[in-house]
């Protein structure tokens, strides 16, 4: 589904990727765990295709088409989600209506109305009020915990065959983390897709069952495996997790 | 054209108050004169739709005198199309204890200015809202003066603008209260938005008070639109065009949402919808 081939990014003329390779199949659940400025949201970026980054060298291919080639737009449409660290909230409307809004005009042939039971359940699966929907979609609107969990909402709905994301769970409280590690884990695999999780902590990417785990670190995935190398880390620490 | 215009049509006005001279009659041909007057105790809802298509400049005049306790709800509603160059002269008297509750869409034009005098007596409450907006790589201005001479009458206003590529909106409102206006309220807000590259939105709140027991507050803010927001719609699969339509629906809304009956708000949000 996805493959990364020797890819190189800069940011400013500073290194941030240096030759990393993965291969992400249909049902595969990849986590990525290292510390901050390993280059975790440098990939996330390239992934994504925001324009914080410089492919220096590399491809990256999707469902068999250069991923390089397409906007973020068409990355989306095509089934690569990515949610951030920090989504930006629309003013002045609601979440439902931004949903409806965004299914609208991204040309989705499913009814929003009909998708109204499901967002309802997964709002409340995500602890977020019953009456979510009717909130505002801004920042007085919403706590970052919130914005987070509607991030996770709104990019759940939109049913995408890959989902990247990005270390959201920074800066959530140990009962926010566990919900939103809980359902990232359920969305995967009920739904049996595939996704590419970044974090720095260990325990949230654990909840989430991986199939293959990886170390980034210095821009590069320094080790790849299993579960058992989390297990690993725990008992015996890791040289490449250290920045210095 | 625009706040420059504008500022220099001050400097030669002695009595604070725009002279119908300065446009009637001179630059600008007076096209259309009425006036609404609504007696004592009465109340009355009027919608005044505009779509004129002149090409030459044309001036309007509007007078409005509310009798005591009396209330109308007025909305105006003018589309014009790109070239018209228009002035729109109100002449607002709200007498004691009356209410105007005023809703003022102005869409486009090459020049299209809207002029709000307002004299409040005792009591009276004067109450507006509206949305501008310029595409047509002109100038669109809403203007208020206002004027409160009585004791506990009520001023508040909430107008946002929008300009496009090249285009401007200008919103001043002067209010000055009168030394003998005991407890009066007055509240001013403005927000705009700017949507395309050399877009310009004016503000000039102004409040001057000659009594110390007045309650003011004023407020005024432009912004862009956020490119990040627009990318992060990109990354939900909008494209930079429906991304930025969704955005200002958001902006609209702030307005839109205090206009009472479906109907009315439908007929706004289409006047409004992005091309």
């Amino acid at each position: 589904m996805l493959k990364i081939k020797n890819l190189n990014i800069k940011s400013a003329d500073n290194e941030i990727l240096k030759d990393v390779n993965l291969e992400v199949k249909p049902g595969e659940v990849h986590v990525v765990l290292g510390p901050t400025g390993s280059g975790k949201s440098g990939l996330v970026m390239a992934l994504a295709g925001l324009p914080f980054v410089d492919v220096d060298s590399g491809s990256i291919t999707f469902k068999s088409k250069s991923l390089l080639k397409q906007s973020i737009q068409e990355r989306s449409l095509n089934g690569l989600v990515s949610v951030f660290q920090h989504p930006v909230e629309i003013p002045n409307t609601t979440n439902w209506d931004l949903f409806c809004n965004i299914l609208k005009l991204r040309k989705d042939k499913r009814d929003p109305q009909d998708l109204k039971e499901l967002y309802n359940e997964t709002a409340e699966s995500l602890g977020l009020d019953k009456n979510h929907g009717s909130t505002p979609a801004d920042s007085d609107g919403m706590t970052h915990s919130e914005a987070i969990r509607n991030e996770l909402l709104i990019s759940f709905l939109l049913d995408p065959n890959l989902l990247i994301v990005d270390d959201i769970d920074e800066k959530l409280d140990a009962e926010d983390k566990l919900a939103v590690a809980l359902n990232i884990k359920n969305f995967i695999h009920t739904k049996r897709r595939a996704g590419i999780i970044f974090s720095k902590d260990k325990q949230v990417l654990e909840l989430i069952e991986p199939t293959h785990v990886h170390i980034m670190a210095k821009g590069q995935l320094a080790l790849s495996g299993n579960i058992d190398i989390l297990k690993r880390i725990e008992e015996d620490g890791h040289p490449e997790l250290s920045t210095s | 054209m625009g706040i420059q215009s504008f500022l220099q049509a001050e400097k030669g006005d002695p009595d604070w108050l725009f002279s119908p001279d300065e446009y009637f009659g001179k630059q600008f041909k007076l096209s259309e004169a009425n006036t609404v007057e609504l007696k004592e105790g009465k109340k009355d809802q009027v919608v005044l739709r505009h779509t004129p298509t002149e090409k030459g400049l044309v001036a309007k005049h509007l007078k409005i005198d509310l009798r005591d306790n009396s209330q109308l709800d007025l909305f105006v509603l003018n589309d014009t199309g790109a070239k018209l160059q228009q002035v729109c002269l109100y002449d607002i008297h709200l007498r004691e204890g009356s209410t105007l509750n005023l809703g003022i869409f102005v869409k486009g034009g090459k020049f299209n200015k809207h002029i709000f005098q307002v004299e409040l007596d005792d009591g009276a409450n004067f109450s507006n809202f509206g949305y501008m907006n310029n595409n047509d790589s002109g100038d669109t201005e809403v203007i208020f003066k206002v004027f409160q001479k009585g004791a506990e009458s009520l001023c508040t206003q909430l107008i946002a603008g929008e300009a496009g590529p090249n285009s401007q909106t200008v919103y001043q409102s002067m209010v000055h209260i009168d030394a003998g206006a005991e407890v009066v309220e007055t509240g001013i807000e403005n927000i705009n938005i700017v949507t395309g590259p050399n877009g310009k939105c004016y503000s000039r709140p102004d409040v001057t008070s000659e009594n110390e027991s007045a309650k003011i507050r004023y407020g005024s803010q432009t912004a862009f639109i956020d490119e990040s927001m627009i990318l992060y719609l990109n990354s939900k699969g909008l494209g930079d065009t429906e991304a930025r339509n969704l955005i200002l629906q958001g902006f609209k809304t702030t307005v839109f949402n205090l206009i009472q009956g479906d109907d009315l708000k439908t007929e706004v949000a289409q006047m409004f919808e992005s091309d």
